[in-house]
Parts: C-alpha cells; sequence; structure tokens
C-alpha cells in the first residue's frame, strides 16, 4: 500500500465524513462505488469537487476514463500520480 | 363564572369524594381548605412553578396560585436542567414537599384572606406551558382557565352520556401537559368525578383499583404496552387516548384487551382538543369536537376555529388534511412542516421514512435534519433482524449506503440521508413522542472521550492499534491544567473497551495486576495500544509505547468472563 493511497483513504473518509469507518477497512483495490465501499453519485460529487481542490487535477465529467479513475483507491492514486507528473 | 372556582367553593359539594388517594377519599372541602390556606401565603401576581407527582397537590397548587391572581408555570419535567432553562420565567418553585410544607404551617390570621370573598375570573387564570420547540428549546404556550373550560364543555357533550354514577377518572398520562390537566385535574370537579391523585404512568399501578364504568385516561404509549391482566379487569366506559395517532393494529388490540375501542383526541396544547376518532378500519376520519370550525389554507392544511382556542379567530395548524365535504370529517395526511428544502428542493420527511419502512431490513425510522441548517437529511432506524445481521456484516457506513440505494429508486438525489444512526428503539419522551432534539443528539459528536484508531493490525488474539489523540479530549480536562496527560484510569478504560470490541472480552475488570506507570502519555504523542488475550484464563495484557523501545505503560487486567462465573459455582 502506498502511502498516497492511505492518504487518499482518510481523504475519502474526512471529505464524506464517513462515520466509524477507518483506514484499514478500505481495501486499495476494493470498488469504491455500488459493491464495495457502497459510495453512489452524490458522493462521486463531493468527493470530486474535494480532490480537484486538494490535488489540483482537473476531472472532466465527459472523460471516458472517470469511472475507471475512480473505481478503486488504487486506480484514485494512480490518477492523481500521472497527472501531477504530466 | 368559573364552574372549576364555583364547584370547589359550593358548599352542597363539601362531602362530595373528589381524590381517591391511597386507598380513601378525600373530599372537596378538604382540598377547598387547602386551596384557600395556599392561596394565602402566595405573593400575589406573581408567577409560580408547579411540578407535582401528586395530582391533589397540584390541583391544590394551581387553584391557589389563580386564586391568588398568580400565573402558573407548568414544566413538563423537574429536571433541573430543564428548570434551570425556563428559569427566567418563574419566581418561585413549588412541589410536592414545598406544598405539603407550607400546608403543615399553621394558618396565619394577619394574612389569611377570606376565600369566598375571591372567586377568581376564569379568564384571567392563566397556564403557561412549554412545548419542545424544533431546536430543542422549550416555547412558552399561555392557556387561560376559561379556555380549558370551555373544552370540557364541549368535550362533556361527547363523553358526559357514556358516564355512570359511579364512573371515576383514572389518568395514567401525566398532569402536567394540557391533556393531563385537562382530563385528570380540572374535568372531575367540573363533573363532579373522582380522579386518582397518586401518578399511575404503569399499568400494573391502577390494576387492582379498576371498577366498570371508570374513565381511563391514557396515551399511546401505554396502549401499546398493555398488562395482559386488563383482559380480567372490569370494563372501563372510556378510555381516552391522546399525544399522537394510534395505529391500527394497537387501537384493535386495545379494544380487545380493554372491552371498549379507544377514543382518540387529536389536538396540539396550542389548541387544545380539536377532534376525536375511534378506529375501526384503515384511514378512520377524525370527527371535530361540537361546534368547532373547519377549513383549509392553501397549502391544504387544517385550520380550526372554536371558543377554546383563539375564540372567533381561525388557528392555523401544520397539519395537512382531506376534509370530508359531507359530515366535515377529515383525514390526516401528514405535517406540512415535515417537509424541509434541500439544495432548493421540497423533500417530504413523511415519504422517505414510509420508502424506508417497506425495506425488509427497516422496522420504522425517523427523518431529519440533524442540524437547522444542515443541507442534507439525516436518519435514525431500528432494524429488523435481517437487518441486524447485515449491520454486523457491513458496519454502519456501508449499511446506511445500502439503505441509500434502496431508497434512490424512489427518491430524487436531495433526498437520499447522508448520516444514519441505527437504534433498539426510537427515543420517546414519556408522552410517548419522539422529540426532535432527542433524536438530533443521537447525531452529536461522542463528546471527545475515545481516540481515533488511524491503524490497526490483528494477529490471532495479539493487536496493536494506532491511536490519534487530541488535546481537546474530555479525559486532558483538568488533568492538569496547562499540563494534560492521560490518566491511568483511562488507559485501563481504553484497554478494557478495546478488547472487548475487537475481541469480544469482557468489559468488566476484576483485578489489575503488574500495572505500571513509566513514563505519562500527553495529547501530542502517537501512541501504539497493545493488546493480547488469554481467552482461558480470561486475562487481556496491555502496554501503551511510542515506539518499540518508548514504553509508556503496561499491565493485565483480569476479566469477569460468563466462565469464571461458573467457575465459581463449580
Amino acid at each position: 500500500m502506498t502511502s498516497l493511497e492511505t492518504e487518499l483513504k482518510a481523504f475519502i473518509i474526512e471529505t464524506l465524513n464517513l462515520e466509524d469507518v477507518q483506514v484499514d477497512d478500505i481495501d486499495s483495490t476494493e470498488a469504491l462505488f455500488v459493491d464495495g465501499l457502497g459510495l453512489d453519485s452524490i458522493d462521486a460529487l463531493e468527493l470530486g469537487v474535494a480532490l480537484q481542490k486538494k490535488y489540483d487535477v482537473r476531472i472532466d465529467a465527459k472523460d471516458e476514463n472517470v469511472k475507471t479513475h475512480f473505481a478503486s483507491v488504487q486506480n484514485l492514486a494512480k490518477f492523481i500520480q500521472s497527472a501531477k507528473g504530466a | 363564572m368559573s364552574v372549576f372556582f364555583t364547584n370547589l367553593s359550593d358548599p352542597r359539594n363539601t362531602e362530595t369524594a373528589l381524590f381517591l388517594e391511597g386507598g380513601s377519599t378525600i373530599n372537596v372541602g378538604t382540598v377547598q381548605a387547602d386551596i384557600d390556606k395556599l392561596a394565602a401565603m402566595l405573593e400575589p401576581g406573581s408567577r409560580v412553578s408547579i411540578y407535582c407527582q401528586s395530582t391533589r397537590l397540584f390541583l391544590i397548587a394551581l387553584a391557589a396560585v389563580w386564586r391568588s391572581g398568580s400565573t402558573a408555570i407548568l414544566p413538563a419535567t423537574d429536571k433541573s436542567g430543564y428548570l434551570d432553562e425556563i428559569g427566567q420565567q418563574f419566581d418561585t418553585h413549588l412541589d410536592d414537599v414545598r406544598i405539603a410544607d407550607l400546608l403543615g404551617n399553621p394558618n396565619d390570621p394577619e394574612t389569611a384572606n377570606d376565600p369566598h370573598d375571591t372567586i377568581a375570573d376564569a379568564r384571567s387564570c392563566k397556564a403557561i406551558f412549554f412545548t419542545s420547540g424544533s431546536s430543542g428549546i422549550p416555547k412558552p404556550i399561555i392557556k387561560t382557565l376559561a379556555q380549558i373550560e370551555d373544552e370540557i364543555k364541549t368535550q362533556s357533550l361527547l363523553w358526559c352520556p357514556l358516564m355512570q354514577e359511579r364512573s371515576r377518572v383514572i389518568g395514567l398520562v401525566s398532569h402536567q401537559h394540557i391533556y393531563g390537566l385537562i382530563f385528570r385535574v380540572i374535568w372531575p370537579v367540573m363533573n363532579r368525578q373522582v380522579t386518582r391523585a397518586e401518578p399511575a404512568p404503569f399499568w400494573e399501578m391502577v390494576l387492582a383499583e379498576l371498577g366498570t364504568g371508570d374513565m381511563l385516561v391514557t396515551s399511546p404509549a401505554q396502549l401499546k404496552n398493555l398488562h395482559p391482566d386488563l383482559i380480567h379487569a372490569p370494563r372501563p366506559a372510556l378510555v381516552l387516548s391522546s399525544g399522537g395517532p394510534l395505529d391500527l393494529p394497537t387501537a384493535q388490540a386495545a379494544t380487545k384487551m380493554l372491552g371498549t375501542c379507544p377514543t382518540e383526541i387529536y389536538g396540539s396544547t396550542e389548541t387544545g382538543g380539536i377532534a376525536w376518532r375511534q378506529q375501526q378500519g384503515e384511514n378512520t376520519p377524525w370527527h371535530p369536537l361540537p361546534g368547532l370550525d373547519t377549513g383549509l389554507n392553501d397549502d391544504g392544511c387544517l385550520r380550526v376555529r372554536a371558543n377554546h382556542i383563539a375564540g372567533d379567530d381561525w388557528y392555523q395548524t401544520q397539519d395537512r388534511v382531506d376534509i370530508n365535504i359531507d359530515d366535515h370529517s377529515f383525514v390526516l395526511k401528514g405535517r406540512a412542516d415535515r417537509v424541509v428544502k434541500i439544495e432548493g428542493k421540497r423533500v417530504s420527511l413523511g415519504a422517505v421514512e414510509e420508502h424506508l419502512r417497506q425495506s425488509d431490513l427497516v422496522e420504522d425510522a425517523v427523518a431529519l435534519l440533524a442540524h437547522e441548517d444542515d443541507q442534507r437529511l439525516a436518519v435514525v432506524a431500528v432494524l429488523t433482524d435481517t437487518g441486524q445481521t447485515e449491520l454486523q456484516k457491513r458496519g454502519r457506513f456501508r449499511m446506511g449506503r445500502l439503505l441509500r440505494r434502496d431508497l434512490a429508486q424512489f427518491e430524487d438525489d436531495a433526498a437520499l440521508p447522508q448520516r444514519w444512526r441505527f437504534v433498539d428503539a426510537l427515543p420517546t419522551d414519556s408522552q410517548g413522542k419522539k422529540p426532535l432534539h432527542l433524536l438530533r443528539a443521537l447525531f452529536d459528536d461522542n463528546g471527545n472521550t475515545l481516540p481515533a484508531v488511524s491503524s490497526q493490525t490483528r494477529d490471532g488474539n495479539s493487536l496493536s492499534m494506532t491511536l490519534a489523540l487530541n488535546s481537546g479530549m474530555t479525559c486532558f480536562k483538568g488533568h492538569f491544567p496547562g499540563q494534560p496527560i492521560l490518566p491511568g484510569v483511562v488507559q485501563l478504560h481504553w484497554a478494557a473497551l478495546f478488547g472487548a470490541s475487537l475481541f469480544g472480552s469482557s468489559r468488566n475488570v476484576s483485578e489489575v495486576s503488574q500495572l505500571k506507570f513509566r513514563k505519562p502519555i500527553t495529547p501530542t504523542d502517537v501512541i501504539k495500544l497493545e493488546l493480547d488475550y488469554d481467552a482461558a484464563a480470561g486475562r487481556l495484557k496491555f502496554c501503551y509505547r511510542s515506539d518499540e523501545a518508548d514504553l509508556h505503560s503496561s499491565g493485565t487486567l483480569k476479566l469477569r468472563t460468563p466462565d469464571t462465573y461458573q467457575g465459581d459455582v463449580a
């Protein structure tokens, strides 16, 4: 588990006010939406806005890869890393 | 002219029994003498709060306050915090002990005035109630004796014909609320009925005393919890219920048990009684009290007009209704103020709750805004057994999201709740209502008493967890000023608590051994708590460290488990 992944988990918990969820409860590869952590479209919206603010990344809702980027913490970390590296 | 005061002071009623207390009766004359005595001792024109267990002492105090030209303040509870909250509103507080004390004093002929000189004007006799506003801050509501008497005259048209020669009033609700005050205190005097003086919130307390033809003054909560022996009890003539609607199964079960269908009174502290019904089936409509006019505002909310409410003026309720134009009966469709605006959209709390209740996982639910200006809903839910199993499996957050996905089939995004609390029972007050401030309290932070667990690893019965402390935590307050350190007893408590939640060990510590405190823990320390649990021996070893080398404290807790109890027996 990379430190960015851990950071992102803490960030998700804080941003979405996920009461009683802890960093270790979220698996890096688990699906963030529906079957996994169970986030939904409202969470996605809030999370998207917060991520843009904190990591200064651009999230284009029309981008077809957005779904992939948000699929798991691991994917999200990769996305942020590549966006920042670019 | 006040019927209440006239009946109390009428010499022909002197020997008439008024209260049933400790198996014997107390007559009107005795009560009137106490009223005279107490009235002479009260400061005229003051504000007197009254909170009594005994309905007899309550009536004496209330009548004396009015007789002395003072205003009665009727708090809903005598909890000191509550009295403090409304403390600005009264000069003197009377309770059972104080009233009994004052009545025990010898008469002072200097100040005593002639009781028959002054029969108070019912319009100037004021009682102030407090209802919990949406914020939980008590809101004063002023009622006059004239309004109360007007309502009783109206209600008497309906219920007096049912009364028998010996019908008594057996009250199970508090007389501190308008409903109890009307039927347990003022009604018995006006209609010359005997009323029970002692509080009896539970059926067990009145079971042996019930008589044929009695009038029972109850609440939905009590009708939901009927005592099984009631089926053999003498049949009452009238069973009143107020404080909230009865659900149909409860009404039907109560009809079976008590031999008479409960008569529900719909109203509020502001209005007093508005309508009544006896539920025979689904959607039984409410019938307005005799002489009460009804109408609708533009939002479809009921407005009412009656002598006992606002005289010739209309009173606008927040209850949406369908009125039958033929007989003016109406069906309640929920409260208009149970619609909140979220992101500019109107969200019906009732609809959210109804959809949640349709889920196999949810028994009951209340939707609310946890804070006045929240932009997302919160829900307090009671789960079914299936729901409980799911909660165990998923944890609170994922459970909430699961229910939210179900809800998303019916509701707009704006109506989807963000925060969830799962409870065994919805919090209710003594009237069986679910006050908003109690529900909101469930969403308050836990008082910052436990550290956040930032990570944990477990290997069988060994556990290591990293705890994040902060200086705002309750345990650092005053321990010590300017030099906060984590108290030893808190360290033991956390060890037992985390052990219990992660190993399922007992929280009950019987013995502490090998206790060492090496180095104080401060709010800025990032500490590791290591736990080793030996289930067979019922022993939990703990140590707090900063890193591998730096030991703060350690010890062994001997836990009381069911096994050791059995061991004691063997």
